[in-house]
């Protein structure tokens, strides 16, 4: 048989295959691979999405008798729905018109629908204002929705954004090339850096020129809301301390940190920013934790010091609350000026709005969705610079936000509920709980519901309570599980804490959470172990292991129980860094020590015997302790470098300890 | 999972993250896997993976010719030999001694020491999986030899994928939409499917390469197929012509009679009475019966999980004969009843904060198979959950969809009500073994639905009765005692001891794995009725507030916004 050409090139092959089988054989294909594609490909920065597009958001044209375009809500995206403004028609125009595109924020997270800044707009300033805001929106989507415009013949766009533009920018293989060089070069701090100062630029840049371009042609004035932070009030997850340093500088970091915390404590605060700058030293400016420090210190310059807390998570790769950074902040407003766009710069006006106080929880919801007086503010400034826009007929009017108590409460306490999945403190969670019982004491009933399914065995929806809770509207928008997803739960242990606090004079019937008799408890479940879904998730945008990682030195977990019984905890784990010499690793229930294992890079699994005496009805910690150790750094660097390169995002934080399974039999 | 030898877990990664076809590492599957052994990562001493990857990274180099690497976007980053290995270690956190096995070693190794035989000829015949595309074998005790193999491009899987692509149906998912299409065509298109595929010497073929396009990436057929065939591809869920219908019996009619002669080519390398089978055209049950009943062996054992799924087992098992150098245990594979089990306690505890209607049959099983026989009997579908979840693409009674077969109305209905599939399909009997032979064509047990037989059954059957006067029947015996009893009572009701059993999940989604799953499928669905271990919930009794939010929905396979922002969502 006569072997075709290709046939016969089988042996090359073959022997290639046999080269190239290795990490490094894999890293020189997908250059080559890129190699071949930049030289072949066009740029797509410039493609314009298809023409013709009937539809806006979830809304699809129809075509009336009279010529005229109305927009209807389309069956095709009801899951979408709620992601959008509660509306089921767009009609035609009819007198002056103004188009909202924004995020969240714009939507007006937790008081959609009842308040939504669009509808506060056009009260203030009597016109029609179209809701084009998307939660989730991210930057490569305005384009698409400003060339769909035209058909809705505004007079003006505002443009609200900016908050969700740094975790969506990043996917050109490219912009990853770039950043694993940078981690190769000086680890996270470089990769930082190129991220905010060249990524992040470049292709926000982009859309906005692009919505500059689209618009510009239309000749649509165009008004820029510069998005802010709650800088007083809103930190990081606990557990996001520092990346992973290059050249053995996590412990001196942790150590640093231990002694700056010491020294707050004992009101040492000259000895706190002393300590923190070491840590900034050592981080290069990859760690929140060292600015919060330095505002607490030095009162005088905590607006400089948070905004840099705010700025230091962005760009490590990792998930984190949205936010819009100095970078991001700075970008809107010298791309405003550029292409003469009206500007409402909400940092400067916040600012003056508050007689030069940080922007706090009177503002802000949580770490940028804002309060009715917040949505008030933004909106009147934002009409004041739209009336000169409109033209004849527009005039500003002072609109009162009217919000039936009831909601105004169901929003602080959905508030109450975001802010505790991000890991935000017991004071603020506790605050948002009792503004919701000082507006109004019938949201009792939400949070008695939410306690009843949240902590149950069942899933959220198919208890009764769950039922009675996310059917109202105003908290079905967001408790409900999406059509066709179920909702997963988490231990929410502080906002547990602090609704049973405020709810001090209820009854309040917690139910244990433990498994069917003579079942293992599964403890690695989120709702056992994790406070946040990023928690749950790893940390990491990256691919999630079969077992969890823990980045804290301390990793808790949950158990209810109906009474005080002997539980055998059996733990499989393993701590990465560990030699010889670790010191071990240690299990503690409720505050009490059960039991060490010698800390060991290899699994190993141990079972562990709690006498009855140490367990509580209701709430028990089960604790466990893994050793400071300075993470295998280099390795942990080049790790991150390749799989940047292979267009996964990597793994960030320095990881203490590795759990595959434990579980609790009672 | 295979401890000392014996298979003790097995489940595919799509029914935990009810993703189907999930590509990715088997994360939960592994998790599940050790559970149910009662071991820790600690204690596994090897993990063993399906595909050599640096012979697959040959074929796919090679494929890429002239460009090398082929550079599009869909490619970047796909040539990746490390990343078995490099997954094995970083996301399932294996420490210990990895094994990789040939893809078709794998196939071949999951149907004979599966099968019970001492000694067997082995033919796999899939797509591809490293080069291989169809090997022939010989088996017996722990050894295991492929002796012969047809290589890329020239492949019956390919060849029928393509003529599935060509007919408007998905590649690698719906071939078995061509295989039930079939007969409702006449095979007028004999000379032109010959045309793409010449039979050679001993086992080989060859496809006429003019005819296909494997090697872009895009589609699998080129122009010249529609110039062939006289007409152009068939656009998806377009109405399905004569044409259509002839050109898929045509396909499956070529497809036999290469596999008979291949076949008859292996019986006479390896004169064994048995044949073991595996790899997805070992799915195709028409196929298998032909082989059956015209092949030259007497007993034929295909691997129920015959798709790569099933590679598991034989990667599984072959590691074990490297590690100790002895066969695994060699008793016949007795069921695939190898996934997750759900205790009634676990469902009570589930169920009790819920406004559903629960009936409790708990201690009461000869009460619970009556009532649902009842229900059967009268017309109702229903939702049958119980014990552990099958293996392989088949429910065989512990996740499945049942009905009463001899309802001519009960094909439309229930594709009406939840499986919203092609009408042309056919659905599968279960019958009782002891009555197998009274009413289909069957001389032995068939526990695993892998082979088609004639319906030689006095009652009518339309239900479950393909248009050519075929099925393709599961017999049950005690081995699953509950729905064995089940199948009794509604024998003792109709006289009838066969019923409908599809699998219980709706078009595009996994068959469900947990109660959890079962109920959303029930709500979204219409079924009547659903059996939750001891616990029986009726679509009346079903809260207003779950067909509120789940009523009418699809199975979500993806996210619309992100959870690790938007925490409430």
């Amino acid at each position: 048989m006569k072997r075709t050409r290709r046939e016969r090139l089988r042996p090359l092959t073959e022997r290639l295959s046999r080269l190239l089988a290795t990490d490094d054989g894999t890293e020189i294909l997908s250059v080559l691979q890129r190699l071949r594609l930049e030289m072949l490909a066009p740029s797509t920065e410039d493609a314009s999405p298809e023409q013709g597009s009937l539809r806006l958001g979830v809304w699809d044209a129809e075509l009336q008798p009279d010529g005229s375009v109305e927009f209807l809500r389309s069956e095709d995206c009801a899951e979408e729905w709620r992601y959008w403004a509660d509306v089921e028609r767009i009609p035609p125009k009819q007198g002056a018109r103004v188009v909202l595109l924004g995020e969240s924020v714009a939507r007006g997270y937790l008081y959609d629908p009842a308040v939504t800044p669009a509808r506060v707009l056009g009260a203030m300033l009597r016109v029609d204002v179209v809701d084009l805001a998307r939660t989730d929106l991210v930057p490569g989507e305005l384009p698409e929705l400003a060339e769909a415009l035209p058909a809705l013949e505004p007079d003006a766009v505002v443009l609200f954004a900016g908050n969700n533009w740094l975790n969506a920018v990043l996917d050109a293989p490219e912009d990853m090339e770039l950043l694993a060089r940078a981690i190769r070069r000086d680890g996270f701090a470089a990769c930082r850096e190129a991220f905010l100062n060249d990524v992040v630029v470049k292709r926000c840049g982009n859309v906005l020129d692009r919505m500059a371009g689209i618009l510009g042609a239309l000749e649509i004035p165009v008004v820029v809301v510069v998005p802010e932070f709650n800088l007083a009030d809103w930190r990081n997850e606990p557990t996001l301390l520092v990346p992973v340093l290059p050249k053995g500088r996590n412990v001196p970091w942790m150590a640093a940190l231990e002694q700056a915390e010491r020294a707050l404590v004992e009101g040492r605060l000259e000895d706190v920013a002393l300590h923190a700058t070491e840590m900034i030293e050592l981080d290069g400016g990859t760690s929140a934790v060292p600015h919060e420090l330095l505002a607490k210190a030095r009162p005088a310059d905590a607006r400089a010091h948070l905004e840099a807390a705010r700025d230091a998570v962005c760009g490590l790769l990792l998930p984190h609350s949205p936010r819009c950074t100095s970078h991001v902040q700075e970008l809107l407003r010298s791309k405003s000026s550029e292409h003469g766009f009206a500007l409402v710069d909400l940092p400067r006006l916040f600012a003056e709005h508050r007689g030069g106080l940080l922007p706090d929880r009177a503002l802000f919801l949580d770490y940028s969705h804002l309060t009715l007086e917040g949505i008030r503010v933004a909106m009147t400034e934002v009409a004041e610079r739209l009336v000169p826009l409109i033209g004849d007929g527009a005039e500003l009017q002072a609109a009162q936000i009217e919000i039936d108590p009831a909601e105004e409460a169901a929003a602080h306490f959905l508030a109450a509920i975001h802010n505790a999945h991000y890991g935000q403190s017991y004071e603020v969670i506790r605050h948002h709980c009792s503004a919701a019982l000082d507006l109004a004491p019938s949201v009792s009933g939400l949070m008695l519901g939410f306690l009843d399914y949240q902590h149950g065995y069942a899933e959220p929806w198919m208890c009764k309570s769950f039922d009675e809770v996310a059917r109202r509207p105003n908290v079905r928008r967001y408790l409900a599980p999406e059509g066709r997803r179920p909702m997963r739960r988490l231990a929410d242990v502080i906002l547990v804490e602090a609704i049973v606090d405020v709810l001090a004079s209820h009854e309040i019937p917690l139910q244990e959470d433990g498994a069917p008799p003579g079942e293992p408890i599964d403890l690695l479940a989120g709702r056992h172990q994790s406070s946040t879904f990023r928690e749950e998730g790893g940390y990491t945008f990256g691919p999630k292991p079969a077992y969890r990682r823990f980045f804290g030195l301390v990793s808790a977990f949950q158990l209810r129980c109906a009474a005080p019984a002997p539980l055998r905890l059996r733990l499989t784990c393993r701590v990465p860094s560990a030699n010889g010499q670790s010191p071990p690793v240690e299990v503690r229930v409720n505050g009490a020590a059960i039991g060490e294992l010698p800390a060991s890079a290899t699994w190993a699994t141990a079972e562990l015997e709690v006498p009855g005496a140490e367990i509580r009805a209701g709430a028990n910690r089960i604790e466990i302790a893994w050793p400071l150790l300075e993470p295998r750094w280099e390795e942990q660097l080049e790790r991150a470098a390749r799989s940047l390169e292979r267009g996964v995002r990597p793994d960030v934080l320095p990881v203490f300890g590795e759990v595959h399974a434990l579980t609790a039999q009672l | 999972m295979l401890r000392d030898g014996n298979l003790i877990a097995a489940a595919q990664e799509e029914r935990f993250t009810r993703l189907k076809h999930d590509p990715g590492i088997p994360k939960e599957a592994f998790r599940y896997c050790l559970t149910e052994a009662g071991l820790t990562i600690a204690d596994v001493d090897c993990v063993a993976y399906y595909e050599d990857p640096q012979k697959k990274l040959d074929r796919q180099l090679w494929m890429g010719l002239p460009q090398l690497p082929v550079a599009t976007p869909q490619a970047l980053f796909r040539l990746d030999a490390m990343r078995p290995e490099r997954e094995i270690r970083e996301l399932l956190g294996f420490e210990g001694q990895i094994e990789f096995v040939e893809h078709h070693q794998a196939h071949a190794a999951s149907a004979f020491f599966f099968s019970g035989f001492d000694d067997a000829a082995v033919l796999t015949v899939d797509a591809v999986g490293e080069w291989a595309t169809t090997t022939y074998g010989r088996a017996r005790g722990a050894g295991l030899e492929l002796f012969e193999e047809v290589q890329f491009p020239h492949s019956l899987g390919l060849l029928y994928s393509a003529i599935t692509s060509y007919l408007g149906f998905d590649v690698n998912d719906a071939e078995y939409k061509v295989m039930g299409l079939a007969p409702y065509g006449e095979p007028a298109y004999l000379d032109e499917i010959r045309a793409l595929i010449e039979p050679l010497e001993g086992g080989q073929f060859r496809l006429n390469l003019e005819y296909f396009d494997f090697f872009r990436g895009e589609r699998m057929f080129s122009d010249a197929l529609s110039d062939l065939l006289g007409a152009p591809p068939r656009e998806a869920e377009s109405e399905l012509s004569p044409f259509a219908k002839d050109v898929a019996r045509s396909l499956q009619v070529v497809l036999e009679e290469i596999l008979l002669e291949k076949v008859r080519y292996l019986h006479g390398c390896v004169p064994s009475t048995n044949l073991c089978l595996a790899g997805g055209v070992a799915l195709n049950c028409v196929a298998i019966e032909r082989i059956g009943l015209e092949g030259p062996f007497e007993r034929v054992f295909v691997q129920p999980a015959a798709t790569d799924a099933g590679g598991a087992l034989g990667a599984a098992a072959l590691a074990h004969v490297r590690l100790t150098g002895e066969a695994p245990n060699p008793a016949p594979l007795a069921h695939v009843y190898l996934g997750p089990s759900f205790s009634s306690a676990h469902i009570t505890q589930l169920l009790r904060p819920s406004a559903a209607k629960v009936e409790d049959f708990a201690g009461r099983e000869d009460e619970l198979v009556e009532a649902i026989a009842e229900r059967l009997a009268s017309g109702e579908v229903i939702g049958w959950f119980q014990g552990r979840m099958e293996f392989g693409p088949r429910a065989l009674g512990n996740r499945s969809i049942l009905a009463d077969p001899r309802n001519p109305e009960m094909r439309d209905r229930i594709n009406a009500l939840v499986k919203k599939r092609e009408a042309f399909r056919p659905f599968a009997p279960a019958v009782l073994e002891s009555k197998a032979r009274d009413h289909f064509a069957l001389d032995h047990p068939a526990p695993f639905m892998v082979e088609t037989c004639q319906v030689v059954s006095a009652l009518d059957l339309p239900a479950i009765t393909h248009v050519d006067g075929s099925a393709r029947p599961q017999t049950v015996d005690g081995t699953n005692p509950r729905f064995h009893r089940l199948l009794e009572a509604f024998e003792r009701r109709t006289g009838c001891p066969v019923l409908l059993n599809t699998s219980f999940n709706m078009r595009g989604e996994p068959i469900v794995c947990s109660p959890v799953d079962a109920l959303l499928c029930f709500i979204r669905s219409n079924l009547d009725c659903l059996v939750l271990e001891d616990f029986v919930l009726d679509r009346n009794g079903l809260p207003e507030a779950w067909l509120d939010w789940f009523g009418g929905t699809s199975p979500r396979l993806e996210r619309g916004v992100a959870d690790s922002i938007y925490t409430l969502l």
